[in-house]
């Protein structure tokens, strides 16, 4: 998998109150583990920190049964 | 990876810009104590230009760079006494080297030697001023809005019975950068420990058994002072000062950092958006009484070798040489980071929330007002660091910046390191 280029966050809502991040007080910051991307975001109008994952692949596991 | 308009925002020291609103919120170093005299300093702090200057009478002053008449440099000027029988008794002020005016400490304009003797002309003249308050054997100056906030009392500036020495650079990088370091602790045992290892493998000398340990575990929590940063090192646990305690990123340009009796802040001043003065403010603290010191001495961090290198042979010049060498002002557009570079990612964080809320016309974290809870500001801090403060200590005063402090060798007598003593500062330890 590569590494996408700078410049696109994908991500543009606050996910707690739906605001633009897209915005100059927006937060916005792009980091990876292994394959997944991840986004951290702090909102300037609801004060709230996220975190939102784009995963390579979902995973599950399945209890005991 | 940031957006550069984010960048932009988070970089941005100059006035108008929010990053730049938010930086005047705080008091910075403008220069050791010792180093202000009769004679004026030209500055740039927060991409403005100044000139500090000492008065016959002891006050220190700050004014705008550019003298009102002709905008000629202040820092041609001189300290000089009023000469006119109307300003006669007056305190003496900074005068201007080109045609004379001399100015107060709060900016008037005392006197205009080539103006009629009945003019009003210097009533409605004054020079831009700015507070300035004397700590620990620096000046600090305040270029925000009133009212000021309180200078911070950190118990580096004001504790007693120790010794102080302040080294200082300008390092030709955005502050922001240089601030990221100190919430990055995988750094240390790979610059400062294997890099280290591979240049002092080339010279035949042993690597530091302090700075290579593998790091197992990292923390950052936002608490009261800024960011507090926890580490567990291979061969240590949770019980270990490192974790318990750990150091603070004090927001938003110092770093506390230190052990075994050496305690040190590491303070980023943004002399504009391209380039930062960065003073290490040095404490040696033996235990027990030290005898006084007369004046706080300053010493000036090279930052090149003779062939126009960054020095990079000692832990401070790897620092100097990593953040320089990510440009002038990171492309932060660019970057990839990783999940190792969670600290950096919650500092931005917090250097945003704090823009915010400067915009929303509120006070930032770390301003004081309450002169109760301003007499000493006790900072959390490991002594046993790395789980050694005394291994921690003697790998840092030969092998860190204080090697070109002018009291080094005192320093070591000090703490009984006896061995180092009279051993070359530029040697590997």
């Amino acid at each position: 998998m590569g590494v996408r280029s700078g410049g696109n966050t994908d991500v543009r809502w606050c996910p707690a109150c739906g605001s633009d991040l897209s915005g100059p007080a927006g937060f916005v910051a792009e980091y990876w583990k292994a394959n997944d991307r991840w986004f951290l975001t702090w909102c300037s109008r609801c004060h709230t920190t996220t975190q939102v994952c784009l995963p390579h692949r979902i995973t599950a596991t399945e209890p005991e049964h | 990876m940031l957006k550069p308009e984010l960048n932009r925002r988070l970089t941005e020291v100059g006035p108008g810009t929010p990053g730049g609103d938010l930086l005047r919120r705080y008091w910075w170093p403008i220069a050791p104590s010792v180093d202000v005299g009769l004679e004026p300093l030209e500055r740039r702090l927060l991409g403005e230009d100044l000139v500090l200057f000492r008065t016959r009478e002891g006050d220190v002053g700050l004014l705008e760079r550019q003298c009102p008449h002709r905008l000629a440099s202040l820092g041609l000027g001189y300290v000089d006494r009023p000469r006119t029988p109307e300003a006669a008794g007056s305190p003496s002020g900074l005068r201007c080297g080109y045609h004379g005016w001399l100015y107060g400490t709060d900016g008037r304009c005392l006197e205009q030697p080539g103006e009629p003797a009945d003019s009003t002309f210097k009533d409605r003249i004054r020079a831009q001023s700015y507070r300035v308050q004397e700590l620990g054997g620096l000046v600090f100056a305040y270029l925000g809005p009133e009212p000021a906030p309180l200078l911070p009392r950190y118990d580096l500036f004001v504790w007693d019975d120790v010794w102080r020495d302040i080294g200082h650079a300008e390092l030709p990088c955005n502050f922001l950068q240089i601030m990221e370091n100190s919430v990055d602790p995988y750094h240390v045992e790979w610059l400062h420990g294997r890099y280290d290892a591979f240049l002092r493998e080339l010279s035949g000398a042993p690597a530091s058994e302090v700075l290579t340990k593998k790091h197992l575990k990292v923390a950052f929590d936002v608490f009261e002072h800024g960011i507090l940063k926890r580490r567990v090192l291979e061969g240590h646990t949770e019980d270990d000062e490192d974790w318990k305690v750990g150091h603070p990123l004090v927001f938003p340009g110092m770093l506390r950092i230190g052990g075994g009796g050496l305690n040190f802040f590491q303070i980023r001043v943004p002399i504009d958006d391209e380039n930062t003065w960065h003073v290490w403010y040095q404490t040696y603290q033996p235990g027990g009484p030290v005898p006084p010191q007369d004046v706080v001495p300053a010493y000036e961090v090279p930052l090149y070798d003779s062939r126009g290198k960054l020095l990079r042979d000692y832990v401070d010049g790897q620092d100097i040489t990593a953040w320089v060498t990510q440009g002038r002002i990171t492309p932060r557009e660019r970057e990839h980071l990783g999940s190792s570079d969670v600290g950096v990612i919650a500092l931005r964080r917090l250097f945003a929330e704090q823009i915010d809320r400067v915009a929303a016309g509120e006070d930032p974290l770390c301003t004081y007002r309450d002169e109760s809870t301003n007499q000493v500001i006790t900072l959390p801090q490991e002594k046993e660091k790395f789980g050694g403060g005394d291994a921690f200590r003697r790998e840092f005063l030969l092998h860190g910046q204080t090697r070109y402090s002018p009291i080094l060798h005192d320093v070591l007598a000090l703490f009984g390191d006896h061995d180092l003593v009279g051993r070359r500062a530029v040697e590997p330890v």
